[in-house]
């Protein structure tokens, strides 16, 4: 039996539920939690379970499975895939995540965060990723 | 079994079910509004049970007043006597609700935050449940064959009707539809019971909870086994009918004390549904929920949602299961 993998989400948080399913699924691929060959539940139950409408599970499904995490079976969920690693993103993405970065490190210093801890923060978050 | 000492056991049966309903239901909410667990005991929350209490008592004690003034040998008199216990306690409900809606506490209101496991392999019905579901049908089973082998035995016309007074009333003719037709009927129920139990648990998120309800369905499907293929073994082997009729309020009194003890236990908070899908604190109506079925909010199990496309079929395919099923019943003894 393998280890739990659950998500969570936040119903009243101002981040879309789409976008929060989305982020938790991939952590946990990033993280391998999720090995190739994992069925994931289906959009139906999963959207049960989190009590949200289908389509922002499906749509959540399309998103990763357009990255190339998983792929989709109708009617029975979605199974990840066993995704080559991709060649390093081009400049252009680089600077994107760059200024998603910086604007996430001000808010934590605008918030009292000392930059040593948010530069052990990121470097843990880095290792904890495996692949 | 004297009518009087029988009405008296269905009115204490149904008095006592309609005034522990308050106490039956999940401790953070009164009369299906969500008010905190501390508040049955403020002024306003025993003011709305004693609003309660005063309706459901006028609905008993005018239940009791029509029976000594019709008399208990019409049927209608028992019927008319249920419905108006039934329409005290309703009366009684809808008034308080409507005094607690005032008391509607959303800071008690469990977080919006939602888990989901992403295992799917997971979501199985449990193994004891083909284990605990399966002796039931053999009650039927067992009853047909008693008849079979005791065919000869029985007489061309027998009785398949008692009065209140234990007396037979209704008569029939010895053929394999009136002495095959209950165990017939009893499967039915069983299988009907069976499927409204594995829907309700794949229609429900998962929780404790909808396997304990798939669990009482399974013990009542022990009940109606047993009812009922005591009913159709009754040519063949005579005991008072009332001992079936006495096995009913013994199961309601047990699952009723059992569902009051799982309910006075500390638990964590069940999933939430919002406040606004809730009609009178007792109808769901959530078309952006995808669950069939959501905890109850008064009373103990799960409730349907209206809101969800496919629970209007699942409502249809369980009323006409069960419609088909009374139907036969009724073609049978005509």
């Amino acid at each position: 039996m393998p280890p739990a993998a659950k998500i969570r989400i936040d119903l009243n948080s101002p981040v879309p539920a789409y976008r929060q399913i989305v982020d938790a699924i991939r952590v946990l691929l990033v993280e391998g939690a999720l090995t190739p060959g994992t069925p994931l539940p289906s959009v139906r139950r999963l959207a049960m379970e989190l009590g949200v409408h289908f389509n922002t599970v499906a749509e959540a499904y399309r998103e990763l499975a357009g990255e190339g995490w998983l792929d989709l079976r109708h009617g029975r969920g979605a199974l990840v895939m066993d995704r080559a690693r991709r060649a390093p993103a081009p400049p252009q993405r680089l600077r994107e995540f760059r200024g998603r970065l910086r604007n996430l490190v001000a808010q934590m210093r605008a918030e009292g965060v000392p930059p040593a801890r948010i530069a052990a923060e990121l470097r843990t978050l880095t290792e904890g990723l495996k692949s | 079994m004297n009518p009087t000492v029988l009405f008296a056991i269905c009115m204490a049966s149904m008095a006592g079910v309609t005034l522990a309903l308050p106490w039956l239901s999940p401790a953070r909410f009164l009369f299906g509004v969500r008010v905190g667990e501390a508040f049955h005991k403020s002024e306003p929350g025993r003011q709305a049970l004693r609003m309660y209490y005063v309706c459901d008592i006028a609905g008993i004690a005018a239940a009791i007043a029509l029976a000594f003034a019709l008399g208990l040998n019409r049927g209608s008199t028992w019927l008319l006597a249920i419905l108006l216990v039934d329409a005290g306690a309703a009366v009684g409900y809808y008034r308080a609700n409507r005094r607690l809606r005032g008391y509607a506490s959303p800071a008690d209101a469990p977080p919006a935050v939602r888990e989901a496991d992403l295992f799917a392999a997971e979501d199985r019905l449990p193994r004891w449940m083909l284990l605990w579901a399966i002796p039931p049908f053999l009650l039927p089973l067992a009853g047909a064959a008693d008849i079979h082998a005791h065919w000869s035995e029985i007489p061309a016309r027998f009785a398949t009707h008692y009065g209140m007074d234990g007396r037979p009333d209704g008569w029939t003719t010895r053929t394999p539809l009136h002495l095959y037709g209950m165990f017939l009927f009893a499967a039915g129920l069983l299988l009907w019971l069976l499927l409204s139990g594995i829907v309700g648990y794949f229609g429900a998120r998962r929780s404790p909870g909808r396997r304990t309800m798939l669990g009482i369905m399974i013990s009542m499907m022990y009940l109606m086994g047993t009812v009922f293929t005591g009913v159709g073994i009754l040519p063949v082997r005579h005991f008072p009918p009332w001992m079936l009729i006495a096995i009913t309020p013994a199961y309601v009194a047990g699952l009723l004390f059992w569902i009051y003890r799982k309910g006075s236990s500390p638990a964590p908070p069940s999933e939430s549904t919002p406040d606004e899908c809730w009609t009178l604190g007792d109808i769901y109506n959530n078309p952006n929920d995808p669950a069939l079925f959501v905890p109850k909010r008064m009373g103990h199990g799960y409730t349907i949602n209206f809101g969800n496309p496919r629970g209007k079929w699942v409502i249809a395919g369980l009323v006409g299961g069960i419609g088909l099923l009374i139907a036969f019943m009724f073609w049978m003894m005509r």
